[in-house]
């Protein structure tokens, strides 16, 4: 009995190992479906304890700041409901907001979205706010890739990932400040995964950096792929000439 | 058999036997039964034949400073072994960076594995398995830190499956070796593990599962009705882990309902939905404290008053907090528990 549970446990240990092996190896089998190049600006290191010799990056992208009143425009109700959202429920019952729900994102690299909200941004604190944000802008949302991939085939300028979309009904206006008619204020919430790590092999660009606090410009390049279950993996690093 | 029911099983039995000797002294003392040299002679060299005997089988505690030793053991090696995985977790952030991805996967599996031959070696030499249950705890978080870092090395996307496997590997142990600890964090990782599921069958993104308590309230209900359909003959104490387990996650759940009625799945108002909570708060947590009593369950008892205790509290302060004075607020607080300890003599005079 005690034996064929520990042989039982071993057998956990393994398994489970072989099958997450196994998982990454099908993710990057053929080859990456979208590889792309982004700057520190759309991956920022990520903030790591003072012990952690590991080096991880963070996929970023605008998020729409108070400066845009309906950043998030194109993610209507018809979008919505195809993720499987019941906004009619939503706007019955405002106080119980929809649980969250995994989607695939098209993130828009340095494109017209991206100028679009630069001209947003209020002139006195552009400098401010643009130098170092992130250019990924979201442009669209669909339950499966496929559709998003077809749509969006540029893959220097577009880069499908999964995300977790939220939901929530206000009643405040932005551009009013005031409260008014109850309407749906969605968001993308989450990439994933939210980190991507850096191989030690890769990481030398990167060397001993620290967050950026009070970075002027963008310090490193990274490329980056992403495989059959969009699942990325870093290919390529270099420092910014 | 060193571990189970034959150790537990021995410990009654000394206890039985220590019981006898104290009473059969205190005749004696009172004149109520006198026994002749010898046969005082022939019960006193049983008794100690006995507990040598059971010492050198099952290492039991034969008196009451042995077994707060023994208590002290328990939770030093507890805390021991939850030291031990801080260390485990942070020594490899501190070095990972400098290995090879390779090399960090081969010391990711190994670590698990080499834990579960280290508590297969050390089981054989110990009876009272500390050192079991130290390193037990090691090897689970080992596996939890294995498919952690295994997921952030190759960029996976976060699933609940990682719960299943833990659970799994917990529960292996835990019955292997009769190890409540673990038997405790296999159950919580299935609980998880069934929560997330549910969650995510609904189409929502399984990482909300503790936005909807009604998930961990089954996963908890589910626990308690286990424990109740499998038989542990061999682990005695293991209904005990399970229903203290199911029971805390349906009591918590309930609470968490109790106020945010916005939580639940039910198509309902959320205040109504929090009426609703409210009165199957107070019916489980009796029910809890019913069967308890019929099944000698005093863990159950205990837990089920607690609760109960904590909704009357909850229930009162909802009602008379706002409006009423405090020192009024808490005299008929104090007033309604002298009144409970009243009711409560009644029902043990009544069971007596």
């Amino acid at each position: 009995m005690r034996r064929g549970a520990i042989l039982a446990a071993a057998a956990v240990i393994v398994i489970t190992n072989g099958v997450v092996l196994m998982e990454v190896a099908r993710n990057r089998a053929g080859g990456a479906i979208e590889t792309i190049q982004l700057t520190e600006r759309e991956l920022p290191l990520n903030s790591r304890a003072k012990e952690d010799s590991g080096v991880a990056v963070r996929l970023d992208w605008e998020r729409f700041n108070v400066f845009v009143a309906n950043g998030y425009s194109w993610l209507d109700r018809t979008k919505l409901e195809a993720l499987g959202f019941d906004c009619a429920r939503a706007f019955r019952e405002p106080k119980r907001s929809p649980l969250p729900r995994p989607a695939f994102v098209a993130l828009e690299y340095a494109g017209p979205a991206w100028e679009q909200w630069l001209m947003s941004v209020p002139q006195t604190s552009r400098a401010l706010q643009t130098e170092m944000s992130s250019r990924l802008i979201p442009v669209d949302v669909a339950k499966a890739a496929a559709p998003l991939l077809q749509k969006y085939p540029d893959r220097g300028r577009y880069l499908i990932v999964r995300a977790v979309v939220q939901l929530f009904v206000t009643t405040f206006d932005p551009i009013t400040r005031q409260q008014g008619q109850a309407r749906l204020q969605p968001s993308i919430s989450e990439a994933l995964p939210d980190t991507i790590h850096v191989p030690p092999s890769l990481s030398d660009a990167l060397g001993n950096l620290q967050s950026p606090t009070n970075v002027a410009s963008p310090r490193y390049t990274l490329t980056l792929s992403y495989g059959r279950h969009f699942e990325p993996w870093i290919v390529g690093s270099a420092p910014t000439q | 058999m060193p571990e189970g029911s034959g150790r537990t099983d021995a410990q009654v039995r000394a206890d039985r036997l220590g019981i006898f000797l104290d009473e059969l002294a205190n005749l004696e003392r009172q004149q109520v039964l006198v026994l002749t040299p010898e046969q005082r002679g022939s019960v006193e060299s049983f008794a100690e034949r006995t507990l040598q005997d059971l010492t050198h089988r099952y290492d039991i505690d034969v008196n009451s400073s042995q077994k707060q030793l023994s208590l002290g053991m328990r939770i030093i090696s507890a805390l021991g072994g939850l030291a031990l995985c801080a260390a485990v977790f942070l020594f490899f952030y501190r070095f990972w960076g400098l290995i090879p991805a390779v090399g960090q996967v081969a010391i990711l599996v190994a670590i698990p594995l080499l834990g579960v031959a280290a508590m297969h070696f050390t089981s054989k030499y110990e009876r009272t398995l500390y050192f079991t249950g130290l390193i037990g705890l090691v090897v689970f978080a080992s596996f939890v830190l294995n498919l952690v870092v295994l997921g952030q090395l190759f960029n996976r996307i976060s699933s609940p499956n990682a719960f299943l496997a833990w659970g799994a590997l917990a529960l292996a142990l835990g019955y292997a070796y009769g190890l409540r600890l673990l038997l405790a964090a296999g159950l919580i990782s299935w609980m998880a593990f069934f929560s997330a599921m549910i969650v995510s069958w609904s189409g929502a993104w399984w990482e909300s599962f503790y936005s909807r308590p009604e998930c961990v309230l089954v996963g908890g209900a589910l626990i308690v009705g286990i424990s109740i359909c499998l038989r542990h003959r061999k682990h005695e104490a293991f209904p005990g882990t399970y229903r203290l387990i199911g029971l805390l996650a349906v009591f918590v759940s309930l609470l968490t309902l109790w106020y945010a009625g916005s939580d639940s799945f039910l198509p309902f108002e959320p205040k109504s939905i929090e009426r609703i909570y409210q009165v199957v708060a107070f019916v489980i947590a009796a029910f809890t404290i019913r069967a308890g009593i019929k099944h000698t369950l005093s863990e159950t008892v205990n837990l089920g008053a607690a609760f109960f205790t904590i909704f009357l509290y909850a229930k009162f302060v909802d009602w008379w907090w706002d409006w009423m004075p405090k020192y009024i607020f808490f005299f008929v607080i104090g007033a309604i528990a002298i009144g409970l300890l009243f009711a409560f003599r009644k029902i043990r005079s009544a069971i007596a």
